[in-house]
This record gives structure tokens, C-alpha cells and sequence, in this order.
């Protein structure tokens, strides 16, 4: 995971490439985009919300459109469930920094503490009926991990319980050093923890809509939100002070139904967090119907300036749900479509500006995006570059989160028909 | 291709024929024609006793999932959980925290199926009371018949954004055909002519009436009345200029500077001045995706806003005359969808309603244990028509006096829903 | 039911002659013997045919967008021709005004009003009136538009349609449907229409799939914005309801599909890139419009006529216009479909089908409400009443209050002192004189209609509170019912001739002399004391262009 690459993806030199392949000579074959392929389904009666992969690879968790965190045990496809605590969806999970405890965040404002691997599980006999049709609807062949569940494994006691919000909370990061979680809600609050005995250490007020998403940048000394309105806030951790204000076009107003919708729906940094990219839609034409476009902006952390507009392949209308730095250098991001279908595409950051014929509705939607008087002339004279992937992994389903192995072979995504699907590249 | 379209037959042509609309003279005596131009004090008077109706129309269809119905740890009931209300053992979602601490003020009917997902179908439905037919809306109805014969001002007034045409009158005629205010900015051209002495303003516009008799008497007169009514509510808004002077910042504080907070606070203040029915829409709730992101919003938006308006009408006393209703044309899907939508839902829905006439701190009817049917008492928009009539004191089994035929004013097959009437 | 069999045998005796001998029969003829035939005996009942004073309102208003002049009026009161009424239809539509409003209203039909995107709306509108002006046969103008990819400059202002909708799917291909096909296929992008029966997911998405290939090219140099092509992309659609997937190529309704040449080698003239605009050797964008205006698509034709007849009748044969279906059949659908066809037997010429449909007795009659008895509201027994356009509106106004004439006196001397030799009787005279009044009043004529112009672009008519608080409080009304700038006031007050000053002000506005209740009931208006003379006649003018009779073409 740890890896520089990067660093070097950041950089405008159009010959990173042919140096990475020099310097890299400890894998004899990288991993190839071109290849990803399904290897295996599990699946859930509800729609999916999210899904991470803990740090050794052993299992995938994920949330869904019912009260419950589900862990699948990847080589075995048992099916483990955390529920009793959530009264609402989880819509986030974070890992502890040694890997060892989970985090969940809820719309019932609770950020909850789990283990990865309880030393106990209850057994739960199901009634015969419920839900069984659904968890075996899935295609034959490549449902080797599905679990028929006529008991259900059950976690139901957590690590602890932490009240974090009043009204939802919607992100929780533990940060790179193991010392602070970053959380936010629709107290409109971005909250500072210490890590080991929950402490709030700082707030961070200032949102003047709900912050969507906040990380903590790898050197543990800043954090970055966003809120509904594409406002990008970059915090001094220890001052609490607001250091910088990016107003991205990361939002829209809908005329027709006058309301506001946008916002951070996935973040991350790089490794070394010389970049920050955040997932989320653009151009609202009727959010209503869900008709925008999907855009991952990329901020580069030293000008803290947004450098590129990472556009989806087809333009379909959708939501970016996933963001990730993949190791090798370039970015992923998962997208759920208006059509009910999903992509995972893939993009240099090295690439040439392409397809100049969709800048200009893009551009327009800058405009739009902004609010007149903060569209400053340096947005003016440097404007981001938009960006169209190398290679596009359609789905079938909607995606609503993607996460990577630390190796960046393999990956997963959770989708709205309830299942998980993991694919090798 | 039935199931699409309401087949049942209650059309209007039973009682009247199509001609009396388009033809002529039928409809002459709605002509009668907005001659006075009283003043502001003329008008304080009346205000007291009449009964009057607020609507607060959540255009799209609010989810009742995420409002008046939450079946919280269900199949299809969301994220969002339910809080106790000012009325013990009454819950709404948790999205409407001021609304719940009113809602001894108010009652709710979880039991509406109005057998359609269509909003222009679902949203006639709701406001005549008819699935098909030219009838009035409610607020033609209690123009026509709650307003007092010298109220100077209009007695339909709806202040909206969104320019969605519908005739609202029928065959009551234009006088009583909504107005619409766009949001409470001041419409132009307000002022007359400084140079133009008012009394021969007030003989201009009879004359324009009198032409206008003269030139409609023989023609179709669909056209013409409504370009009738425009001149009508033209006199009837620069009678009244003082409504639109710039609203109290402190009030605004209360009520919330946002769009929805201006026009309560203006609802306010047409209700205390005699408006018969005022209507408010709040927009944007047609959330086929992002359900639960836009209700937070709009919602939110709503709640404190509501229930400052709701507070201000009880503390001034108005609430035994107002008849307050919150409503949409239709609610939400059960089944939320892949953009995290929820889709139009006609067939198990909730409303809330309160004031003058109504029993509070009620719940009517019951939708099952998902909430995709109705479980107990299953009403429409014909029986919530005849109750928010009989709420106003308008005997709704009563009929219509049209040209000498008896048309009428609720629909016969429905009856009000006598559990809400006070 | 006897009545119901002769109908019908009329009918058919009627459409066979009219298939037999369309060159015998002219249009006009058809038209009123077969309105007659579906009225059957009620058709006695008929509204006599209008006055001279109301034919002339009436034509002017429909052909030259706006009210005549007083001078206007009275030439043609006083002809004594026999075919007065075709020679003035006749030389109205050969006159600029005719082009002028045509293209008004072609433009909102095509436009909708929708503001600037790449292509000037100035520049579509010119482009529409040259079309008007050399009578450009619709079924070439719309190939035009429909083909008009914004590269090539001469052609650039008829790619508005697609360039300044963007080609987006959900608003072209609803444009589409809408003013071509007289379809809104909008509801059947997600699934097949829930109200509509006939309109199925497949039509919309067999007219997508002409565009599916098309995007917005921006050269990288001139920044210049045009349609490029590519040769990959197909349409498939789910049904929301039903979870199937479908696949269409190219198509218009139930038309066959047009399917792709086979491929070759080397597919594209020129291959997109960033710098390139793509051009295909084989496009689907350009297939779009010979479907459309090919004869096999009987929508197209029915559908146009459908748009002019109700110009002219105010009513169309289907209503709403963008709803033809099943369910809503035209009211007389022979007729239409006899209209439609001569109309494409006659090479799509505007002018003819204007010309022939103005001047049926139809066209014709009274628009005073015909009574007959208990037989409900039987069509076309009189004329309707038509709102007029917020553009024609505009226009008469400017007219009665003598604006329009004044401007034209004004531009007259400026032609004359450019060019000693200036013909205001020669067309090309008559061209720049009418290119300079438009000129000079244009601005005023664009308030009027951002005041008038309907919430919803379809709608023929709106009233609201703010139109009539314009008239009767608006800057400019005012202004143009002042003294002193030789306009219809000054005029008036030159006599002080109560009977006199009524009677003119009556043919300014209302295009016709006043009754003798009229006369007294303005009479006493002008006469009462408290108030000047100039005052009480502004008011008088003020509240005839307030009144109903000054706002529809009756």
C-alpha cells in the first residue's frame, strides 16, 4: 500500500509511465484493468450501500438498505452479521488503523466500534421462509461464495458505541496514524476523536449545508470536508482553523424543483496524499430523476487547487459512488447510473485531455456550479482538466462502492441488487 | 390499458352539458365583476368570523414513509426513525421535529388510495375531490362560498414558483379562479399612473367591463373570462399594494429566509387579512432519486417553517376558523428504487390536517406492516373533499345551483370522514 | 341513423372526388363542402360570413401580424372588386410582413423561445424569414434543419435546432416528436406511455437512435461549436416496468428500421478526434430527416397541417397539438388526411395551403357563437376566437397607438435620403422599409413579449394579473398614450367631434366603426366632468386596448 507511485502520478510529465516501468521490478506482471474479470457474487436480499475490504484481504463488509453490516469471509463466502446497534442505515465503514476493528457510521448518528473477527458468534436459527428467494437469486455459475442461510452468524455486541451526531452521521475515517477518527453528520459538525478512548479533541464548524465526507490527509495534520454545496474545507487539525475553501462544481441547484443536490458521496488520498480525489455528480440537469453527470474531481494537495474533472466514459447520467488511488497510479472510480446499471472505470492522470467535444456542457456546468462571487479569476485562468478513462468495467447494477485490496489485484464493488462482486485484474 | 385510466364515470356532462361552457350566456352571471376598490381598513372587519382554509401543498408527492406513517426496521421503511409527538403514543419521522411538538393541533389519515400514480390525476383528485369532471378546487369552493359578498380581496390565492395551469373554478366562473402570486416579491407595473385621478380609474375598468360583456355575450366564453380574470385580480392586487411592502426581518428570523419561510410568512399575513383559501406549495418532492437526501432537505425546509406558521395561527386565535392541510398528490413507493428513489404512490398514502372543525390529535385509518395498503378505513379524494367542506361549515351533500340544475358539491358516492369532524 | 348513413355516404362521396378530381376542385371548396357534410343539416345554422371591416382585422392579423391601419381599412372598405377578398390575401402574402410572421411563429414552434446555446437566435429567426419570404417548400426546411450539422457557416443557422438543444436525447428527441410528429414522446423514454397506448418506448428510442451517434464537437481553434459523427453506438432500453431489454435501430413510429450499409474498412471521411470533427462515410444523424419528410410518414404532413390549420382556425384537428394518438383522433380525420396530402401533392407550399385555407367561407364565417338547439357544440358552424401571439400583440398595440406608422415615416425618410430613387411600392422597397420598422421597434416588441409570452412555451394562451397590470400600468402604454409625439392621442384631440373622436379611436383598436350604443356608452364615458379632455380619451384608448375584443382576432 505503501507505495510512491503516487507521487509520481501527480506530476504533469507525460513520460511517468516508461520511468515506472523501469523502477518497478518487483512483480513480474501488474495488474492489468484490461483483465478484470468477475470471480465471484455474494449476494443480499437488500440493496447494498457500501462495501470495504479489511486490510489482509480475508473478508469484504459491507452495508445495506436494512439495519445490518454483513461480513463475507472471501475463500469461504460464510456470511457473518453486525446488527443490534444500528437503527439505520450504515452507509460508510472505516477500519481501525491495525486492521483489528471495524467502524461504522449511521444515519442514526451513531458511529459504532466493531471486531473484525469477534471471539464469539451467536447462531440464530431463521425462520424457513423469510427472504430465501432472494438470496439464491443469483446467476448459477459464479455463485460459489452464497451463503443459503438457514442460521444466521450474528455479532451483536460491539466494541463500542459512540453517540457522534445529532442527526446522521455520514463518514468515519480513522486516520493513517492510528491516532484520530474523523467523523461528520448533519449536525453540520466535522467531529475529531481520539482514537483509543473517543474523546472528541476538536470540532470543526463552518458548513453552512451537510458535510458529506471528511478524511484525514495521511500527515495527520489537516482534514478535508465536503458538503452539499461541492465546498470543499481544508482544516488546520490542531487549530481547528479553516485553512482553504474550494468551491467545486461538485453541486446543483434543480430549478424545476428548487432544492439543492450534490456533495462528497466517496473521498481519498493517495498514498502520500499528494492528491485528493472525491467522488460525487455535476451538471444537474433533474436530480430528481437523477439526471446529472458523475464527475471524481482531484485536488492536488500542494497547490490545493482542483487539477482535473474525471469524466465517465459514456456520460451517462448517474452518481459517482467510488474513489480510490489505485497503486500502480492511476484513479478508480465505481458509478451507479440513472439507468440502473454501473461502470468501473479507470483514468490516467498522465492522459491528454480528450474528447474536447464534451468540455463545453462541462464547462458550462462550472458555471453553473459556482455561485457568482466565488467563481475567482484563478478558476478563470487554470481550469481543471477534464479527463475520460482508459478502460470501462460495465455492470449490470448500479454501483455504490468499490474498495481495493492493498496489492491492487483484486477488487470489489457492492451493487443496488443487494450483491457483491469481486473481480480480479 | 384500463387500469391506466379512471373508468369510473361521475363525469361532470352528467349534470350539465359540455355547451354550457363553451357557449354562451350560461355563465353571465359570473360576471358580476369586481367593481370595489375598498381600502385596507374597510376590509379589517370581516376578517374574525370567516372561516378560511391554508393549504400547504408538497408538490411532487412527500414520501409517507419519511413523514406521517414511518414503519421504521421494515422491508421498505428507510433509514429514518420515528419520534414521539406532542400527542401521546403518536409518532411521526423523525425529519419533522417541530411538526411533532404541533401535532396535538393536528390529525393525520394514514388510509388514502387514490388508485393512481399520476400526478396531474392524483393532484385534480386531491383538490376536487373528483376523479374526472370540471368541478372546482376546494379553494374555488370556499371562495365561492365562504367569502363574504364586500370581501375586497381575492378568495383563492396561490403563491407558488412553478406555472402548473389548471382551472381551477369550473363552472363557479372566473371570479373565484385562483390567483397566483409568484413567491412574495411584488408584482410589476403595481402603481398606476401617477397623472390617472382614481375616479376615473374606477369608470375605466367599469367601462372595460362592459365592453367586455358586450363583446363575450355572444362569443365562447372560455377565453374571455380568463382574460377577464386577469384585469379582476390586476384591481384586486393594486387595491392591495400594503400586502407586499417588505416582509419584518424578525418574523423572517422565525419563519427562515429561504423561499418556503417568505411565503408562509406572507400566507400569514393574506389569512389575517380575509384571504378565504390560501395556498402555499413547497417544492421538490418528486424524488424518483436521492429520496432520502432531498426529504433531509426539504423537509428540514419545511418543518420549522410549518410549524411557526401553524404556531402563529393558534396563538392569534385563528385556528378555530383556519382549516389547515398538508398534503400531496399522491406519496411515495414502498420500493426503494436504484438511484435510492422512491417512485410514485398513489395507493397508500397519509395527509395532515387540523383546525377549524377538525378533531385533533387523531390518526385515521392504517396502511399494513410494510405500508404497501391500506389496512383500516380506506379513504380518497373524495372523502377528504367532503371533509375539509364540512370542517368549513360548506354542506358537502348539498348541491351546486347551476343555472337551475343541481350539481352536487361532494361527490355523492364518498361521505365525509365523520371521525374528523369535531 | 339515417342522418349518420348520408353523412358518411357524403363523405365518401366527397373524399372520392376529392382524390379524383383534386385539380378540378380547389382546396377551399373540399374543405367547406366537407366541414358542411360532417355539420349535416345543422349546417344551415352556419354564422353568416364576416364583414369587410372584420374579414380585412382578421387577415391582416393572421397573415401580416398585426391590425391594419385606419388607412388600411378604409382602401380596402372601399374596393369594389368582386374578388376583393383573394386580391388582398394575395397581396398580403407576396408582402415582407408575411415572412415576418411567419417566422414568429415558426420560430416558437421550433424554439420554444429557448434562449441562445451556439447559434443566434437573430440568426435562426433571418434564416426563417428568408424561407417565408422565398416560400421555401417546409418539407425542404425542415431537411434543412434536421440535417444542418453547424460546420459549414452558410448553413449554420438552421443547425439551431439540434446545436442549441445541445442534441441532448431527452430534449431533442422530445422537440422531435413533439413539433414534427406532433407526438410527446416524452413519458415513453423510461417506459411506454401511461396514459397513451400508442406511444411506445420504441418510438422514442428509434428516433434516438438517429442521434445516438452524434456529438458536440468545439474546434479546438475557433472555439467554434458544430455536430460531429461517429460510426459506433447503439439504443437499448429498459422498461422500468418490466425489466426487458430492447434494442432499435433508427426509426420514425412504426415506420421499418433503417438499418446500417455494411461496414467499411475504413469507416469515416473524417475520423474524430480531438482536433477533428468526426464525418462518417455513412451518418444516422443524416438519415433523420428523408425519413421524416419522406411520404411514407404520413405523421409529418398531418402533423404540420394539423400546426397551420389551427394558425388559421384556432383550433386543431387534434388537441393538443403534440398529442395525436389513438384516443384522440382528429376530429375529422378524412379531411386532414386529404389536407395533408394535397399539401404534399403540392411540393409542401406554404403559400398555397395559407392562401387556400383563408380563404374558405370556413375561415370566413362570424365568430359570434352559433345557438342550435340541444345538438350541443357542433364545429366550425362559426369562427373561433384566437388569442393573439404575444408577437402579434405586440404589434397591434404599436399599431393602434400609431407607433407603427410613425416609425414607417421615419424610415421612409431615412430610405429616401439614403437612395434618391427608393420605390416603396417594389418589393424590395417594401423589404427594406419593412427591415428598418423592425429595426427600430424590435426592442420594444421583445418587453411586450418576455411580459406576454406564455409560463408554458406550448400554451396559445395565458392571462395573468401581470398582463393586464401592464397594460394598464406599463411605461411604455403609457408613453405611447401621451401628447406631443404625434401619435393616436395628438390625432384625436385634433377634432373636437365627440362622435368623431370615438369613431376614430373605435378603427384605430378595434378595426371597425362603433355601434350607436357603443357611441353613447363612450360618449358619456368622455363627457364626464372632474377630468381633462386629453385624459378622459387616453383612458378610452387605454381601456379598448385593455379589452377583450383588442386581445383575440375574433
Amino acid at each position: 500500500m505503501r507505495q510512491d507511485e503516487g507521487k509520481e502520478s501527480t506530476s504533469q510529465s507525460e513520460s511517468q509511465a516508461g520511468e515506472q516501468d523501469g523502477q518497478q521490478v518487483q512483480q513480474p506482471a501488474k495488474p492489468d484493468p484490461a483483465k478484470a474479470s468477475e470471480v465471484k457474487k455474494f449476494s443480499h436480499a437488500e440493496a447494498l450501500t457500501n462495501c470495504r475490504l479489511d486490510p489482509t484481504g480475508k473478508y469484504v463488509f459491507a452495508g445495506a438498505e436494512d439495519f445490518g453490516v454483513y461480513r463475507w469471509d472471501l475463500e469461504t463466502g460464510e456470511k457473518v452479521i453486525y446488527r443490534g446497534v444500528h437503527d439505520s442505515w450504515v452507509r460508510r465503514i472505516d477500519f481501525s488503523v491495525d486492521g483489528k476493528q471495524i467502524l461504522t457510521s449511521g444515519w442514526d448518528g451513531r458511529i459504532v466500534v466493531w471486531d473484525v473477527e469477534p471471539e464469539s458468534l451467536k447462531t440464530v436459527e431463521l425462520p424457513v421462509e423469510k427472504d430465501t428467494d432472494e438470496t439464491t437469486a443469483n446467476s448459477g455459475e459464479k455463485s460459489d461464495g452464497e451463503t443459503k442461510p438457514e442460521i444466521e452468524r450474528v455479532v451483536d455486541s460491539p466494541v463500542r458505541v459512540i453517540e457522534a451526531h445529532r442527526g446522521f452521521s455520514r463518514w468515519v475515517h480513522a486516520g493513517p496514524r492510528g491516532k484520530y477518527i474523523a467523523t461528520c453528520g448533519n449536525d453540520k459538525i466535522v467531529k475529531l476523536w481520539d482514537a483509543r478512548r473517543w474523546k472528541l479533541k476538536k470540532e470543526f464548524v463552518g458548513h453552512g449545508r451537510h458535510p458529506y465526507a471528511v478524511m484525514i490527509h495521511p500527515d495527520g495534520e489537516s482534514l478535508v470536508s465536503e458538503d452539499l454545496m461541492g465546498e470543499i474545507f481544508i482544516w488546520n487539525a490542531k487549530t481547528g482553523q479553516r485553512t482553504r475553501e474550494l468551491k467545486s462544481v461538485m453541486t446543483g441547484f434543480d430549478n424545476k424543483f428548487q432544492a439543492d443536490m450534490g456533495g462528497a458521496r466517496d473521498m481519498a488520498f493517495n498514498a502520500d496524499g499528494s492528491l485528493l480525489g472525491c467522488a460525487g455528480i455535476t451538471n444537474v440537469v433533474n436530480s430528481f430523476a437523477g439526471q446529472q453527470d458523475p464527475i471524481i474531481c482531484i485536488v492536488d494537495w500542494q497547490s490545493k487547487e482542483i487539477t482535473s474533472h474525471l469524466r465517465t466514459k459514456s456520460n451517462a447520467a448517474g452518481i459517482a459512488w467510488g474513489v480510490h488511488f489505485h497503486p500502480e497510479g492511476y484513479v478508480v472510480g465505481a458509478m451507479g447510473n440513472q439507468n440502473g446499471k454501473g461502470t468501473v472505470e479507470f483514468w490516467s492522470l498522465a492522459d491528454e485531455v480528450e474528447e474536447p467535444a464534451e468540455a463545453k456542457p462541462m464547462s458550462e456546468g462550472c458555471e453553473d456550479g459556482a455561485s457568482d462571487d466565488s467563481a475567482d479569476d484563478k478558476t478563470e485562468e487554470k481550469k481543471p482538466r477534464d479527463i475520460k478513462p482508459f478502460h470501462v468495467v460495465e455492470v449490470d447494477k448500479a454501483v455504490r462502492g468499490l474498495d481495493f485490496t492493498a496489492d491492487g489485484r483484486r477488487f470489489v464493488i457492492a451493487c443496488s441488487d443487494g450483491s457483491l462482486r469481486i473481480y480480479d485484474m | 390499458m384500463t387500469k391506466r385510466r379512471n373508468s369510473g364515470c361521475n363525469a361532470l356532462e352528467h349534470h350539465v352539458t359540455r355547451r354550457h361552457f363553451m357557449g354562451t350566456g350560461a355563465m353571465a352571471g359570473a360576471m358580476a365583476g369586481f367593481g370595489s376598490l375598498l381600502t385596507p381598513a374597510m376590509a379589517g372587519e370581516m376578517k374574525s368570523k370567516q372561516k378560511q382554509i391554508l393549504q400547504v401543498y408538497l408538490q411532487g408527492g412527500v414520501s409517507q414513509f419519511e413523514s406521517w406513517d414511518c414503519k421504521p426496521g421494515t422491508k421498505y421503511g428507510g433509514p429514518f426513525r420515528p419520534i414521539s409527538t406532542s400527542v401521546p403514543g403518536m409518532q411521526i419521522c423523525e425529519l419533522l421535529p417541530y411538526t411533532a411538538q404541533k401535532m396535538h393541533l393536528l390529525s393525520v389519515v394514514r388510509s388514502i388510495n387514490l388508485e393512481t400514480d399520476d400526478h396531474t390525476v392524483g393532484r385534480l383528485f386531491m383538490e376536487k375531490g373528483r376523479k374526472n369532471g370540471d368541478y372546482p378546487f376546494v379553494g374555488a369552493v370556499a371562495s365561492k362560498y365562504l367569502t363574504a359578498a364586500d370581501n375586497p380581496l381575492p378568495g383563492y390565492v396561490h403563491i407558488t414558483t412553478r406555472g402548473i395551469v389548471d382551472q381551477t373554478a369550473g363552472f363557479l366562473g372566473s371570479k373565484h379562479e385562483m390567483m397566483r402570486l409568484e413567491g412574495v416579491k411584488p408584482p410589476t407595473n403595481l402603481e398606476r399612473p401617477k397623472d390617472l385621478k382614481p375616479e376615473l380609474a374606477v369608470r375605466a375598468e367599469s367601462l372595460r367591463q362592459q365592453l367586455n360583456k358586450q363583446f363575450g355575450g355572444k362569443r365562447s366564453r372560455a377565453l374571455i373570462d380568463s382574460y377577464d380574470t386577469s384585469f379582476e385580480q390586476a384591481q384586486q392586487l393594486m387595491a392591495r399594494a400594503d400586502l407586499f411592502e417588505k416582509q419584518d426581518e424578525k418574523e423572517l428570523d422565525r419563519y427562515g429566509k429561504h423561499w418556503f419561510g417568505r411565503r408562509c410568512l406572507l400566507a400569514r399575513t393574506l389569512l389575517e387579512q380575509g384571504v378565504t383559501c390560501v395556498k402555499v406549495t413547497h417544492h421538490g418532492y418528486d424524488t424518483h432519486a436521492e429520496n432520502f437526501n432531498f426529504h433531509v432537505e426539504q423537509l428540514d425546509e419545511f418543518d420549522k417553517t410549518f410549524a411557526t406558521l401553524l404556531g402563529d395561527i393558534e396563538e392569534r386565535g385563528m385556528l378555530d376558523n383556519v382549516l389547515v392541510v398538508i398534503y400531496s398528490e399522491f406519496g411515495r413507493t414502498p420500493k426503494v428504487n436504484h438511484k435510492y428513489g422512491r417512485d410514485h404512490w398513489g395507493k397508500s398514502f397519509s395527509i395532515a390536517l387540523g383546525g377549524c372543525g377538525i378533531q385533533p390529535g387523531g390518526v385515521v385509518g392504517a396502511t399494513n406492516a410494510d405500508g404497501t395498503e391500506v389496512s383500516d378505513r380506506e379513504v380518497d379524494g373524495a372523502h377528504l373533499f367532503h371533509t375539509y367542506m364540512q370542517a368549513v361549515g360548506i354542506d358537502s351533500q348539498s348541491n351546486h345551483s347551476l343555472d337551475g340544475r343541481a350539481v352536487p358539491i361532494g361527490d355523492p358516492v364518498a361521505a365525509p370522514i365523520k371521525e374528523l369532524l369535531a | 341513423m339515417q342522418i349518420t348513413c348520408r353523412i358518411i355516404l357524403l363523405i365518401v362521396a366527397i373524399l372520392s372526388s376529392a382524390v379524383a378530381s383534386a385539380q378540378t376542385q380547389s382546396l377551399r371548396h373540399i374543405i367547406d363542402d366537407s366541414l358542411r357534410s360532417t355539420q349535416g343539416e345543422l349546417s344551415v345554422n352556419s354564422a353568416p360570413l364576416v364583414d369587410d371591416y372584420g374579414f380585412v382585422r382578421r387577415v391582416y392579423l393572421d397573415l401580416t401580424g398585426r391590425i391594419p391601419s385606419t388607412a388600411q381599412l378604409i382602401e380596402f372598405v372601399n374596393d369594389q372588386h368582386a374578388d376583393k377578398r383573394e386580391l388582398l390575401v394575395d397581396k398580403l402574402l407576396a408582402s415582407p410582413e408575411y415572412a415576418r410572421t411567419m417566422q414568429y411563429a415558426f420560430d416558437v414552434m421550433f424554439m420554444e423561445r429557448l434562449p441562445k446555446k451556439h447559434i443566434s437566435p437573430e440568426a435562426f429567426q433571418k434564416y426563417l424569414k428568408d424561407a417565408f419570404a422565398t416560400n421555401k417548400p417546409y418539407d425542404a426546411l425542415v431537411k434543412e434543419m434536421l440535417s444542418a450539422d453547424g460546420a459549414n457557416p452558410e448553413q449554420r443557422p438552421a443547425s439551431r435546432f439540434l446545436l442549441d438543444r445541445e442534441i441532448k436525447r431527452e430534449e431533442t428527441v422530445r422537440a422531435i416528436g413533439r413539433v414534427f410528429l406532433g407526438r410527446d414522446l416524452q413519458c415513453a423514454q423510461c417506459h411506454d406511455h401511461p396514459n397513451v397506448d400508442d406511444y411506445l418506448q420504441q418510438h422514442y428510442f428509434g428516433v434516438a437512435a438517429f442521434l445516438q451517434r452524434s456529438y458536440l464537437f468545439t474546434d479546438p481553434k475557433s472555439k467554434v461549436v458544430s455536430i460531429g459523427d461517429k460510426v459506433e453506438g447503439d439504443v437499448k432500453f429498459t422498461s422500468v416496468f418490466t425489466g426487458e431489454e430492447s434494442q432499435t435501430q433508427p426509426r420514425i413510429l412504426d415506420l421499418s428500421e433503417i438499418k446500417d450499409p455494411d461496414a467499411e474498412e475504413e469507416p469515416y471521411e473524417v475520423k474524430p478526434d480531438s482536433k477533428n470533427r468526426g464525418v462518417p462515410k455513412y451518418t444516422r444523424r443524416l438519415q433523420l430527416a428523408p425519413a421524416m419528410i419522406s411520404s411514407e410518414n404520413s405523421a409529418f404532413r398531418q402533423n404540420i397541417v394539423n400546426r397551420i390549420w389551427a394558425m388559421y382556425m384556432g383550433q386543431g384537428f387534434v388537441e393538443p397539438l403534440d398529442m395525436f394518438h389513438e384516443e384522440n383522433a382528429p376530429t375529422h380525420p378524412e379531411l386532414l388526411t386529404s389536407i395533408a396530402d394535397d399539401f404534399m401533392a403540392h411540393k409542401y407550399d406554404v403559400k398555397y395551403l395559407v392562401k387556400e385555407l383563408v380563404l374558405t367561407k370556413t375561415y370566413q364565417l362570424e365568430s359570434e357563437v352559433v345557438q342550435v338547439g340541444d345538438a350541443g357544440r357542433v364545429l366550425y358552424l362559426n369562427a373561433s376566437i384566437k388569442p393573439l401571439s404575444p408577437e402579434q400583440f405586440a404589434w397591434s398595440l404599436m399599431q393602434a397607438v400609431g407607433v407603427v406608422d410613425q416609425t414607417r415615416r421615419t424610415a421612409l425618410e431615412a430610405a429616401k435620403q439614403e437612395n434618391a430613387d427608393f420605390d416603396e411600392s417594389s418589393l424590395s422597397g417594401q423589404t427594406l422599409l419593412e427591415e428598418k420598422i423592425h429595426t427600430a421597434l424590435k426592442p420594444k416588441v421583445n418587453l411586450i413579449v418576455k411580459v406576454f409570452a406564455a409560463s408554458n412555451a406550448a400554451s396559445r394562451f395565458d392571462a395573468s394579473a401581470n398582463h393586464a397590470l401592464y397594460l394598464l400600468n406599463g411605461p411604455e402604454v403609457a408613453e405611447w398614450l401621451s401628447m406631443g409625439k404625434e401619435l393616436l392621442l395628438d390625432s384625436l384631440l385634433k377634432t373636437d367631434n365627440d362622435k368623431e373622436m370615438i369613431e376614430q379611436s373605435y378603427l384605430a383598436c378595434y378595426s371597425r366603426l362603433p355601434s350607436a350604443e357603443e357611441l353613447k356608452l363612450a360618449s358619456e364615458f368622455i363627457s364626464q366632468h372632474g377630468a381633462s379632455r386629453e385624459e378622459v380619451l387616453r383612458e378610452l384608448v387605454r381601456t379598448l386596448l385593455c379589452s377583450a375584443e383588442f386581445r383575440f382576432n375574433k
